[in-house]
Protein backbone atom coordinates (compact mmCIF):
# COMPACT_ATOMS: atom_id res chain seq x y z
CA UNK A 1 0.00 0.00 0.00
CA UNK A 2 1.86 3.33 -1.09
CA UNK A 3 0.70 6.57 -1.54
CA UNK A 4 1.83 10.72 -1.98
CA UNK A 5 -0.15 12.79 -0.41
CA UNK A 6 -0.23 16.83 1.12
CA UNK A 7 -0.43 15.99 5.06
CA UNK A 8 -0.60 18.18 8.11
CA UNK A 9 1.25 16.94 11.01
CA UNK A 10 -0.31 16.57 14.10
CA UNK A 11 2.13 14.65 16.65
CA UNK A 12 5.20 13.29 16.39
CA UNK A 13 6.63 11.12 19.46
CA UNK A 14 10.11 9.65 19.29
CA UNK A 15 10.38 6.13 18.89
CA UNK A 16 13.46 4.20 19.41
CA UNK A 17 17.18 6.48 18.84
CA UNK A 18 15.73 8.24 15.77
CA UNK A 19 13.22 7.67 14.38
CA UNK A 20 9.56 8.98 15.23
CA UNK A 21 6.08 7.91 14.82
CA UNK A 22 4.29 10.78 13.58
CA UNK A 23 0.52 11.44 13.49
CA UNK A 24 -0.35 12.79 9.93
CA UNK A 25 -3.53 14.39 8.95
CA UNK A 26 -3.62 14.11 4.93
CA UNK A 27 -5.71 15.50 2.44
CA UNK A 28 -7.29 12.60 0.33
CA UNK A 29 -6.94 10.09 3.15
CA UNK A 30 -7.68 11.27 6.76
CA UNK A 31 -5.77 10.42 9.38
CA UNK A 32 -2.35 8.09 9.39
CA UNK A 33 -0.16 6.80 11.63
CA UNK A 34 3.20 6.18 10.19
CA UNK A 35 6.86 5.36 11.66
CA UNK A 36 9.49 8.05 10.16
CA UNK A 37 13.12 6.83 10.43
CA UNK A 38 15.19 9.08 11.46
CA UNK A 39 12.42 11.30 12.21
CA UNK A 40 14.13 12.42 16.13
CA UNK A 41 17.16 13.59 13.82
CA UNK A 42 18.33 17.02 13.60
CA UNK A 43 17.44 17.55 10.23
CA UNK A 44 13.93 16.01 10.25
CA UNK A 45 12.74 17.62 13.93
CA UNK A 46 12.47 21.13 12.79
CA UNK A 47 9.23 20.21 10.78
CA UNK A 48 7.81 17.13 12.53
CA UNK A 49 6.32 19.67 14.50
CA UNK A 50 2.23 19.55 15.44
CA UNK A 51 0.63 21.96 12.27
CA UNK A 52 4.13 21.47 10.09
CA UNK A 53 2.50 21.01 6.89
CA UNK A 54 4.15 18.16 4.86
CA UNK A 55 4.21 16.35 1.86
CA UNK A 56 3.78 12.36 2.64
CA UNK A 57 4.82 9.47 0.96
CA UNK A 58 3.79 6.20 3.18
CA UNK A 59 3.92 2.80 2.45
CA UNK A 60 3.33 -0.51 3.98
CA UNK A 61 3.49 -4.13 2.70
CA UNK A 62 -0.06 -4.83 4.05
CA UNK A 63 -3.13 -2.53 5.54
CA UNK A 64 -3.45 -3.64 8.53
CA UNK A 65 0.18 -2.75 9.33
CA UNK A 66 1.75 0.53 11.16
CA UNK A 67 3.19 1.99 7.95
CA UNK A 68 6.85 3.93 7.27
CA UNK A 69 6.47 7.34 5.65
CA UNK A 70 8.77 9.79 3.95
CA UNK A 71 8.35 13.82 5.27
CA UNK A 72 9.15 16.42 3.27
CA UNK A 73 8.28 20.03 4.70
CA UNK A 74 6.05 22.58 2.33
CA UNK A 75 6.55 26.04 3.26
CA UNK A 76 7.72 27.45 7.02
CA UNK A 77 5.58 25.68 9.33
CA UNK A 78 4.81 26.57 12.89
CA UNK A 79 8.65 28.17 13.15
CA UNK A 80 6.22 30.76 11.47
CA UNK A 81 4.13 31.53 14.57
CA UNK A 82 7.05 31.01 17.55
CA UNK A 83 6.96 34.41 18.63
CA UNK A 84 2.81 34.61 18.78
CA UNK A 85 1.87 32.57 21.92
CA UNK A 86 -1.82 32.76 20.96
CA UNK A 87 -1.38 30.93 17.56
CA UNK A 88 0.66 28.68 18.89
CA UNK A 89 -1.69 27.49 21.24
CA UNK A 90 -4.69 27.58 18.55
CA UNK A 91 -2.49 25.33 16.23
CA UNK A 92 -1.81 23.01 19.41
CA UNK A 93 -5.22 22.86 20.03
CA UNK A 94 -6.59 22.82 16.38
CA UNK A 95 -3.47 19.47 15.70
CA UNK A 96 -4.61 17.66 19.44
CA UNK A 97 -8.92 17.92 18.67
CA UNK A 98 -8.10 16.96 14.64
CA UNK A 99 -5.94 13.73 16.25
CA UNK A 100 -8.52 12.93 18.74
CA UNK A 101 -11.45 13.32 16.49
CA UNK A 102 -11.64 11.92 13.69
CA UNK A 103 -11.16 8.21 13.13
CA UNK A 104 -8.05 7.16 11.37
CA UNK A 105 -7.36 6.22 7.88
CA UNK A 106 -10.95 7.42 7.11
CA UNK A 107 -11.10 10.11 4.54
CA UNK A 108 -11.73 13.34 5.25
CA UNK A 109 -10.78 16.10 3.08
CA UNK A 110 -13.01 18.58 4.41
CA UNK A 111 -11.19 18.09 8.13
CA UNK A 112 -8.10 18.51 5.91
CA UNK A 113 -9.13 22.09 4.47
CA UNK A 114 -10.31 23.19 7.66
CA UNK A 115 -7.11 22.87 8.83
CA UNK A 116 -5.42 24.39 6.20
CA UNK A 117 -7.80 27.39 6.63
CA UNK A 118 -6.88 27.74 9.98
CA UNK A 119 -3.29 27.25 9.37
CA UNK A 120 -3.10 30.42 6.88
CA UNK A 121 -5.07 32.76 9.54
CA UNK A 122 -2.98 32.05 12.37
CA UNK A 123 -0.81 34.88 11.87
CA UNK A 124 -3.80 37.61 12.32
CA UNK A 125 -4.86 37.62 15.55
CA UNK A 126 -8.22 39.43 14.72
CA UNK A 127 -9.72 36.74 12.80
CA UNK A 128 -8.29 33.43 13.49
CA UNK A 129 -10.17 32.73 16.58
CA UNK A 130 -13.27 32.30 14.62
CA UNK A 131 -11.64 30.55 11.62
CA UNK A 132 -10.74 28.13 14.79
CA UNK A 133 -14.62 27.93 15.78
CA UNK A 134 -15.59 27.49 12.34
CA UNK A 135 -12.61 24.93 12.02
CA UNK A 136 -14.31 22.70 14.76
CA UNK A 137 -17.94 23.45 13.06
CA UNK A 138 -16.36 22.08 10.03
CA UNK A 139 -14.84 18.87 11.98
CA UNK A 140 -18.58 17.97 13.32
CA UNK A 141 -19.64 18.09 9.79
CA UNK A 142 -17.37 15.97 8.26
CA UNK A 143 -17.86 13.54 11.43
CA UNK A 144 -21.78 13.63 10.77
CA UNK A 145 -22.43 15.70 13.41
CA UNK A 146 -22.49 18.70 11.35
CA UNK A 147 -24.78 21.93 13.19
CA UNK A 148 -28.03 22.56 11.31
CA UNK A 149 -28.10 26.17 11.01
CA UNK A 150 -30.30 27.06 8.18
CA UNK A 151 -33.74 27.80 10.00
CA UNK A 152 -35.45 27.89 13.25
CA UNK A 153 -35.92 24.13 14.31
CA UNK A 154 -39.58 24.91 15.79
CA UNK A 155 -40.86 27.38 13.16
CA UNK A 156 -38.86 27.09 10.36
CA UNK A 157 -37.68 30.63 9.95
CA UNK A 158 -34.53 31.94 8.94
CA UNK A 159 -34.97 34.94 10.37
CA UNK A 160 -33.08 36.02 13.76
CA UNK A 161 -31.60 32.54 14.79
CA UNK A 162 -29.15 33.18 18.19
CA UNK A 163 -29.56 30.00 19.83
CA UNK A 164 -28.87 26.01 19.24
CA UNK A 165 -30.21 23.40 20.62
CA UNK A 166 -27.71 21.36 22.77
CA UNK A 167 -29.29 17.58 22.01
CA UNK A 168 -30.13 18.29 18.50
CA UNK A 169 -27.54 20.58 17.07
CA UNK A 170 -30.41 22.81 15.25
CA UNK A 171 -31.01 26.83 15.09
CA UNK A 172 -33.48 28.25 17.46
CA UNK A 173 -35.01 31.09 16.42
CA UNK A 174 -34.82 34.00 19.49
CA UNK A 175 -38.96 34.10 19.84
CA UNK A 176 -39.35 30.11 20.07
CA UNK A 177 -35.94 29.82 21.98
CA UNK A 178 -37.08 32.42 24.44
CA UNK A 179 -38.43 30.66 27.09
CA UNK A 180 -35.65 28.07 26.96
CA UNK A 181 -33.01 30.26 27.26
CA UNK A 182 -31.01 29.10 30.22
CA UNK A 183 -31.25 25.33 28.77
CA UNK A 184 -30.00 26.54 24.97
CA UNK A 185 -26.61 27.17 23.56
CA UNK A 186 -25.74 30.66 21.83
CA UNK A 187 -25.25 31.28 18.88
CA UNK A 188 -22.64 33.21 17.52
CA UNK A 189 -23.91 35.55 14.32
CA UNK A 190 -20.44 34.98 12.51
CA UNK A 191 -21.13 31.09 12.30
CA UNK A 192 -24.34 32.27 10.14
CA UNK A 193 -22.33 34.59 7.45
CA UNK A 194 -18.57 35.28 7.49
CA UNK A 195 -19.25 39.06 6.68
CA UNK A 196 -20.88 39.52 9.87
CA UNK A 197 -18.42 41.13 12.45
CA UNK A 198 -17.53 39.96 15.39
CA UNK A 199 -19.00 40.83 18.96
CA UNK A 200 -17.99 40.22 22.61
CA UNK A 201 -18.42 37.20 23.46
CA UNK A 202 -18.89 35.41 20.35
CA UNK A 203 -15.91 33.46 20.27
CA UNK A 204 -16.75 32.22 23.69
CA UNK A 205 -20.18 31.31 22.58
CA UNK A 206 -18.99 29.72 19.96
CA UNK A 207 -16.23 27.66 21.24
CA UNK A 208 -19.03 26.81 24.30
CA UNK A 209 -21.35 25.90 21.24
CA UNK A 210 -18.37 23.84 19.19
CA UNK A 211 -17.02 22.15 22.31
CA UNK A 212 -20.39 20.77 23.66
CA UNK A 213 -21.16 18.83 20.33
CA UNK A 214 -17.41 17.61 20.65
CA UNK A 215 -17.61 16.81 23.80
CA UNK A 216 -21.16 14.92 23.81
CA UNK A 217 -20.66 13.28 20.48
CA UNK A 218 -17.14 12.24 19.85
CA UNK A 219 -15.32 12.58 22.55
CA UNK A 220 -16.89 11.08 25.05
CA UNK A 221 -18.03 8.05 22.94
CA UNK A 222 -14.66 6.96 23.41
CA UNK A 223 -14.74 7.90 27.36
CA UNK A 224 -12.24 10.40 26.82
CA UNK A 225 -12.83 14.47 27.83
CA UNK A 226 -11.64 17.10 25.48
CA UNK A 227 -8.03 17.27 24.83
CA UNK A 228 -6.50 19.40 27.40
CA UNK A 229 -4.80 21.57 24.72
CA UNK A 230 -8.00 22.84 24.03
CA UNK A 231 -8.55 23.70 27.37
CA UNK A 232 -5.35 25.58 27.76
CA UNK A 233 -6.06 27.54 24.46
CA UNK A 234 -9.01 28.92 26.44
CA UNK A 235 -7.83 29.58 29.26
CA UNK A 236 -4.81 31.49 27.21
CA UNK A 237 -7.37 33.14 24.96
CA UNK A 238 -9.40 34.74 28.31
CA UNK A 239 -6.23 35.69 30.13
CA UNK A 240 -5.54 37.92 26.61
CA UNK A 241 -9.41 39.02 26.92
CA UNK A 242 -10.28 37.51 23.34
CA UNK A 243 -13.47 35.95 24.78
CA UNK B 1 19.58 -14.02 22.96
CA UNK B 2 22.84 -16.35 24.60
CA UNK B 3 19.96 -19.04 25.75
CA UNK B 4 22.61 -20.56 27.76
CA UNK B 5 23.92 -18.12 29.01
CA UNK B 6 22.36 -18.27 32.85
CA UNK B 7 19.67 -15.86 34.09
CA UNK B 8 22.67 -13.41 35.82
CA UNK B 9 24.07 -12.85 31.96
CA UNK B 10 20.91 -12.68 30.43
CA UNK B 11 19.38 -9.70 33.44
CA UNK B 12 22.99 -8.14 32.93
CA UNK B 13 22.00 -8.02 28.61
CA UNK B 14 18.14 -6.77 29.49
CA UNK B 15 19.22 -4.30 31.64
CA UNK B 16 22.40 -2.83 29.06
CA UNK B 17 19.78 -3.10 26.18
CA UNK B 18 17.49 -0.27 27.38
CA UNK B 19 20.29 1.91 27.78
CA UNK B 20 19.90 4.91 25.23
CA UNK B 21 22.33 3.87 21.64
CA UNK B 22 22.03 -0.31 23.07
CA UNK B 23 19.84 -2.67 21.26
CA UNK B 24 20.03 -6.48 21.99
CA UNK B 25 23.09 -7.40 19.79
CA UNK B 26 25.05 -4.35 21.00
CA UNK B 27 23.94 -4.87 24.29
CA UNK B 28 25.66 -8.59 24.17
CA UNK B 29 28.82 -7.12 23.02
CA UNK B 30 28.91 -5.04 26.04
CA UNK B 31 28.17 -7.21 28.36
CA UNK B 32 30.87 -9.76 27.13
CA UNK B 33 33.20 -6.81 27.19
CA UNK B 34 32.32 -6.35 30.84
CA UNK B 35 32.77 -9.86 31.55
CA UNK B 36 36.47 -10.05 30.38
CA UNK B 37 37.47 -6.94 31.74
CA UNK B 38 35.45 -7.61 35.21
CA UNK B 39 38.34 -5.83 37.53
CA UNK B 40 39.41 -3.21 35.14
CA UNK B 41 35.76 -1.98 33.67
CA UNK B 42 33.29 -3.90 35.57
CA UNK B 43 33.28 -3.39 39.13
CA UNK B 44 34.35 0.11 38.74
CA UNK B 45 31.49 0.95 36.49
CA UNK B 46 29.41 -1.14 39.20
CA UNK B 47 30.84 1.11 42.10
CA UNK B 48 30.61 4.37 40.15
CA UNK B 49 27.10 3.29 39.31
CA UNK B 50 26.07 3.11 42.87
CA UNK B 51 27.94 5.93 44.26
CA UNK B 52 25.72 7.83 41.41
CA UNK B 53 22.77 6.71 42.20
CA UNK B 54 23.15 7.14 45.96
CA UNK B 55 24.45 10.48 45.82
CA UNK B 56 23.40 12.43 42.95
CA UNK B 57 19.92 14.19 43.74
CA UNK B 58 18.45 17.06 41.83
CA UNK B 59 19.98 21.22 43.40
CA UNK B 60 17.59 22.93 45.76
CA UNK B 61 17.94 26.10 44.24
CA UNK B 62 18.57 25.19 40.39
CA UNK B 63 17.06 21.66 39.74
CA UNK B 64 20.52 20.32 38.50
CA UNK B 65 21.43 17.09 39.18
CA UNK B 66 24.86 16.96 40.92
CA UNK B 67 26.23 15.41 44.13
CA UNK B 68 26.17 18.47 46.70
CA UNK B 69 23.44 20.90 47.27
CA UNK B 70 23.25 23.61 46.33
CA UNK B 71 25.37 22.38 42.83
CA UNK B 72 28.44 23.15 41.97
CA UNK B 73 27.13 25.45 40.17
CA UNK B 74 25.23 27.81 42.24
CA UNK B 75 27.99 27.64 44.73
CA UNK B 76 30.62 28.85 42.64
CA UNK B 77 30.88 32.43 44.20
CA UNK B 78 33.07 33.43 40.21
CA UNK B 79 29.47 32.40 38.47
CA UNK B 80 27.19 35.44 37.70
CA UNK B 81 23.89 35.19 40.35
CA UNK B 82 22.20 38.04 38.37
CA UNK B 83 22.26 36.04 35.26
CA UNK B 84 19.97 33.02 34.73
CA UNK B 85 19.65 30.64 32.23
CA UNK B 86 16.05 28.88 31.79
CA UNK B 87 16.92 24.92 30.15
CA UNK B 88 14.79 22.15 29.71
CA UNK B 89 16.81 19.55 31.46
CA UNK B 90 20.64 18.57 32.09
CA UNK B 91 21.41 17.61 28.60
CA UNK B 92 20.23 21.27 27.87
CA UNK B 93 22.44 22.41 30.55
CA UNK B 94 25.43 20.74 29.57
CA UNK B 95 25.25 21.75 26.12
CA UNK B 96 25.25 25.37 27.33
CA UNK B 97 28.57 24.43 29.62
CA UNK B 98 30.09 22.68 27.00
CA UNK B 99 29.71 25.74 24.72
CA UNK B 100 31.53 27.67 27.81
CA UNK B 101 30.49 30.81 26.64
CA UNK B 102 27.66 31.58 29.80
CA UNK B 103 29.14 32.22 33.37
CA UNK B 104 26.01 32.75 34.74
CA UNK B 105 23.08 30.16 36.75
CA UNK B 106 20.91 27.56 35.53
CA UNK B 107 17.36 27.09 36.30
CA UNK B 108 16.65 23.41 35.24
CA UNK B 109 12.47 23.19 34.28
CA UNK B 110 12.71 19.53 34.65
CA UNK B 111 10.01 19.55 30.68
CA UNK B 112 8.37 21.79 28.63
CA UNK B 113 4.59 22.67 28.88
CA UNK B 114 3.25 19.87 26.36
CA UNK B 115 -0.73 20.94 25.44
CA UNK B 116 -0.65 17.59 23.03
CA UNK B 117 0.68 15.68 26.07
CA UNK B 118 -1.20 17.60 29.10
CA UNK B 119 1.83 18.30 30.70
CA UNK B 120 0.97 22.26 32.66
CA UNK B 121 3.09 24.19 34.49
CA UNK B 122 2.60 22.58 37.58
CA UNK B 123 4.70 19.72 36.58
CA UNK B 124 7.46 22.42 35.90
CA UNK B 125 9.77 24.23 38.50
CA UNK B 126 8.19 27.50 36.83
CA UNK B 127 7.21 28.01 40.52
CA UNK B 128 10.43 28.31 41.56
CA UNK B 129 12.14 29.95 39.02
CA UNK B 130 9.25 32.51 39.63
CA UNK B 131 10.40 32.46 43.69
CA UNK B 132 14.07 33.05 42.29
CA UNK B 133 13.24 35.77 40.23
CA UNK B 134 11.41 37.79 42.91
CA UNK B 135 14.71 38.15 45.17
CA UNK B 136 15.88 40.90 43.35
CA UNK B 137 19.32 39.18 42.78
CA UNK B 138 18.36 38.78 39.42
CA UNK B 139 19.39 41.03 36.30
CA UNK B 140 18.43 38.88 33.29
CA UNK B 141 16.48 35.72 32.71
CA UNK B 142 17.58 34.15 29.56
CA UNK B 143 15.40 31.27 27.90
CA UNK B 144 17.54 28.55 26.03
CA UNK B 145 14.27 26.85 25.17
CA UNK B 146 14.28 24.14 22.35
CA UNK B 147 12.67 25.68 19.03
CA UNK B 148 9.50 23.98 18.72
CA UNK B 149 6.02 24.52 19.31
CA UNK B 150 6.01 23.29 22.94
CA UNK B 151 9.45 25.41 23.80
CA UNK B 152 8.31 28.49 22.40
CA UNK B 153 5.08 27.80 24.56
CA UNK B 154 6.96 27.43 27.55
CA UNK B 155 9.08 30.73 26.62
CA UNK B 156 6.05 32.79 25.81
CA UNK B 157 4.59 31.48 29.43
CA UNK B 158 7.51 31.86 31.31
CA UNK B 159 7.51 35.34 30.07
CA UNK B 160 3.91 36.22 31.23
CA UNK B 161 4.65 34.88 34.30
CA UNK B 162 7.74 36.87 34.90
CA UNK B 163 6.82 40.09 33.25
CA UNK B 164 5.34 41.27 37.09
CA UNK B 165 8.78 41.15 38.40
CA UNK B 166 10.38 43.66 35.83
CA UNK B 167 12.94 41.33 35.11
CA UNK B 168 14.27 41.68 31.58
CA UNK B 169 13.87 38.65 29.95
CA UNK B 170 15.75 37.32 26.39
CA UNK B 171 15.77 34.29 24.07
CA UNK B 172 18.57 32.69 22.26
CA UNK B 173 18.82 33.76 18.78
CA UNK B 174 17.29 31.70 16.15
CA UNK B 175 18.61 31.17 12.97
CA UNK B 176 21.44 29.98 10.38
CA UNK B 177 23.74 27.35 12.63
CA UNK B 178 28.02 27.97 12.91
CA UNK B 179 28.95 25.80 9.58
CA UNK B 180 25.60 25.95 8.47
CA UNK B 181 25.26 25.80 4.27
CA UNK B 182 21.74 27.90 3.74
CA UNK B 183 20.97 25.08 0.73
CA UNK B 184 20.74 22.12 4.34
CA UNK B 185 18.52 24.21 6.10
CA UNK B 186 14.79 23.88 6.60
CA UNK B 187 12.67 26.63 5.73
CA UNK B 188 11.67 27.82 8.63
CA UNK B 189 15.48 28.07 10.09
CA UNK B 190 16.28 30.39 7.52
CA UNK B 191 12.56 32.64 7.31
CA UNK B 192 13.29 32.70 10.97
CA UNK B 193 17.44 33.84 10.13
CA UNK B 194 15.83 36.66 7.70
CA UNK B 195 13.52 38.08 10.42
CA UNK B 196 16.40 37.96 12.81
CA UNK B 197 18.96 39.52 10.26
CA UNK B 198 21.12 42.25 11.90
CA UNK B 199 23.73 45.06 10.29
CA UNK B 200 26.83 43.20 8.81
Amino acid sequence: MDFEDDAFVLSARAHGEAGAIVELLTAGRGRYVAHVAGGASRRMRPFLQPGARVIARYRARVSEQLGSASVEPVGEGPAALFDEPLALAGLSAAASVAAGALPEREPHPGAFFAFEALAGALADLDIWPAVYVRFEAGLLQELGFGLDLSKCAATGSTDDLVYVSPRTGRAVSRAAGEPYAERLLKLPPFLLASQGGLGPGDIAAGLDLTGHFLEQFVFAVFNRPLPPARVWLIDRLREAGRL
Amino acid sequence: MAASAGPEIERLIALLAKLPGLGPRSARRSALALLRRRDQLMRPLAQAMAEAAERVKPCGICGALDTTDPCSTCADPSRDAGLICVVEDDGARWAMERAGAFRGRYHVLGGLLSALDGRGPEALRINELVARVATGEVREVILALAATVDGQTTAHYITERLASTGVPVTSLARGVPVGGDLDWLDDGTIAQALRARRPA
